[in-house]
């Protein structure tokens, strides 16, 4: 049944390979994904498989070798500034206040008038980061941090968000708090969302769908649906049927060992 | 970690304020003490109780050159400043304008500022300005590497963070480029604050009518030891009260580098 939504972005038969000394690297080989409006994506594979490239290509920071990235049924050479990106690291920068940093997407496309800034300070209150407003990021926790990156791309109301293992850097305690944070968040605004991560449970928990990579070249070795019920909990971790999906997805990551 | 802006005012930093002035004093004392002990003549070495005295007997006449001095020093440096900074943002923001005048920019420190400053006169005169121009050139240089260094070295992630919201060249400019500079434009500054008093002086020796340089150099062949040190010592206070003003405007304005557990005033 999801096929009769219109695909939000559509990647076909993505190449990438870097040249390095007149030797040619694949890093990406093939790689057919779609992710429909309002659905949460993720992706999964091991370390330097070539995600981060991945999910570059896709916010146009770089460009494939070959292959086409459509949005909403487009094929858009300059996607710089339609699609949201949110890397591992949370850039926040030092010399401005969590609010201006939370405005900074805002700015840059020219909202940046006083109800886009109470706008900008009512979602704080959603996101739990309000009382930080006028405080500089180098008080603020690594969980805190990751949040104002949040809202900050949140904020600019693109076609899609690509979060580039956005929790990789923050201890397993604050990780499972930001997990369930991220659930509540997305069940409020359905944003299109393509999750890259290496963790397992991660996936399962936050998506309506997980593609598996290979090593590298990284190509596409698994397609799962993960049908279960939202609103999702945390508890969800115990359930037989994520246990049974966690199996899956595991096996399919060993495969690629061999 | 950097100290925050606010312990500096606090109790337990006066140590940091009191142990300079004790080995100012006991070097003083020292100094004092070796001259009288081992028969040392005035004009060979002054002792600081002599340099003291001729500072209060003279202060007229050494206010009067000081403040020339000063004036010299703090237009030059602000000129620096101002050039300086501009400089560093149109080479930093245009690579042909880098190719066509970074190489100038480095030539006017290869050349002695020794050599020019008597060409200067030539051209110029014994006036203010060509002084002026010397303290500028000395201090401009250590500015525009500086600032350039910092507008360059920028964190890549932060651009192409900044680029995902379809940030124009001039954006990533004002909004990542020049903040993320700052700090070390600061450092330049700095340093100029240094050099420029270096600067004034050597515009004066080499031909002037007023000044703590030409006080110097008309003191020396009278062997009025005394009041060379005198001059020294103002010297020395002027270039350490600029570099202070520096430090406190880089805390004023880099305060949100340092402030950290601060509460929320809204």
């Amino acid at each position: 049944m999801i096929t009769h939504h219109p695909a939000k972005l559509r990647l076909t038969g993505i190449s990438k390979s870097f040249h390095v000394d007149n030797q040619i690297f694949p890093v990406l080989e093939n790689i057919a994904l779609k992710v429909v409006e309002g659905q949460f994506v993720s992706v999964i594979g091991p370390s330097g498989c070539g995600k981060t490239t991945l999910l570059k290509c896709i916010a146009g920071l770089d460009e494939p070798t070959s292959g086409t990235i459509e949005l909403d049924g487009n094929v858009i050479e300059n996607r710089l500034g339609l699609i949201g990106f949110m890397p591992q690291k949370d850039l926040l920068l030092p010399w401005r206040t969590v609010l201006d940093n939370a405005m900074l997407g805002l700015e840059v496309v020219g909202r940046n008038g006083n109800q886009y800034r109470q706008y900008a300070i009512d979602m704080m209150e959603i996101f739990g980061i309000k009382e930080f407003q006028s405080r500089y990021p180098n008080s603020l926790s690594g969980g805190m941090r990751q949040r104002v990156a949040f809202l900050r791309t949140l904020l600019v109301d693109q076609k899609l968000f690509l979060l580039d293992e956005p929790f990789g850097a923050l201890d397993a305690f604050t990780r499972g708090q930001m997990q369930e944070w991220l659930l509540t968040i997305w069940s409020t605004f359905k944003k299109t969302v393509m999750l890259i991560t290496h963790d397992v449970e991660e996936a399962i928990l936050l998506s309506d769908k997980v593609y598996v990579l290979s090593h590298s070249p990284a190509r596409v070795i698994l397609e799962l649906d993960v049908n279960l019920d939202r609103p999702r909990e945390y508890d969800i971790l115990t359930n037989p049927k994520f246990i049974e999906f966690k199996k899956t997805l595991i096996d399919a990551l060993r495969a690629k060992d061999l | 970690m950097m100290t925050k802006a606010g312990d500096w005012l606090k109790g337990s930093h006066i140590i940091y304020l009191a142990l300079p002035a004790v080995i100012i004093c006991f070097l003083l004392i020292i100094w004092e003490l070796a001259l009288q002990v081992f028969h040392v003549p005035k004009w060979l070495l002054p002792a600081p109780s002599e340099i003291s005295r001729e500072l209060f007997i003279e202060r007229q006449m050494i206010a009067a050159h000081a403040l020339v001095t000063l004036y010299e020093i703090i237009a030059g440096f602000a000129i620096a400043i101002i050039v300086g900074v501009v400089l560093a943002l149109a080479i930093a923001y245009s690579r042909l304008i880098e190719r066509s005048i970074y190489p100038f920019v480095i030539a006017s420190q290869a050349i002695p500022i020794i050599a020019i400053a008597p060409l200067l006169l030539i051209w110029i005169g014994y006036g203010i300005l060509p002084k002026i121009i010397v303290v500028g050139l000395v201090a401009f240089f250590p500015i525009v590497v500086n600032m350039v260094d910092g507008l360059k070295n920028i964190d890549d992630d932060m651009v192409s963070m900044i680029r995902t919201f379809g940030a124009s060249k001039r954006q990533i400019f004002w909004k990542i480029q020049i903040p993320s500079s700052i700090p070390n434009l600061f450092s330049g500054i700095k340093i100029a604050a240094a050099v420029s008093v270096i600067g004034a002086v050597i515009g004066e020796w080499v031909g002037s009518s007023q000044g703590l340089g030409y006080l110097m150099t008309r003191s020396i062949p009278q062997f009025e030891t005394e009041r060379v040190f005198a001059s020294i010592f103002i010297l020395a206070l002027m270039g350490i009260m600029l570099f202070f003003l520096v430090f406190l405007a880089e805390r004023i304005l880099l305060n949100n580098y340092y402030k950290a557990n601060q509460s929320s005033n809204n």
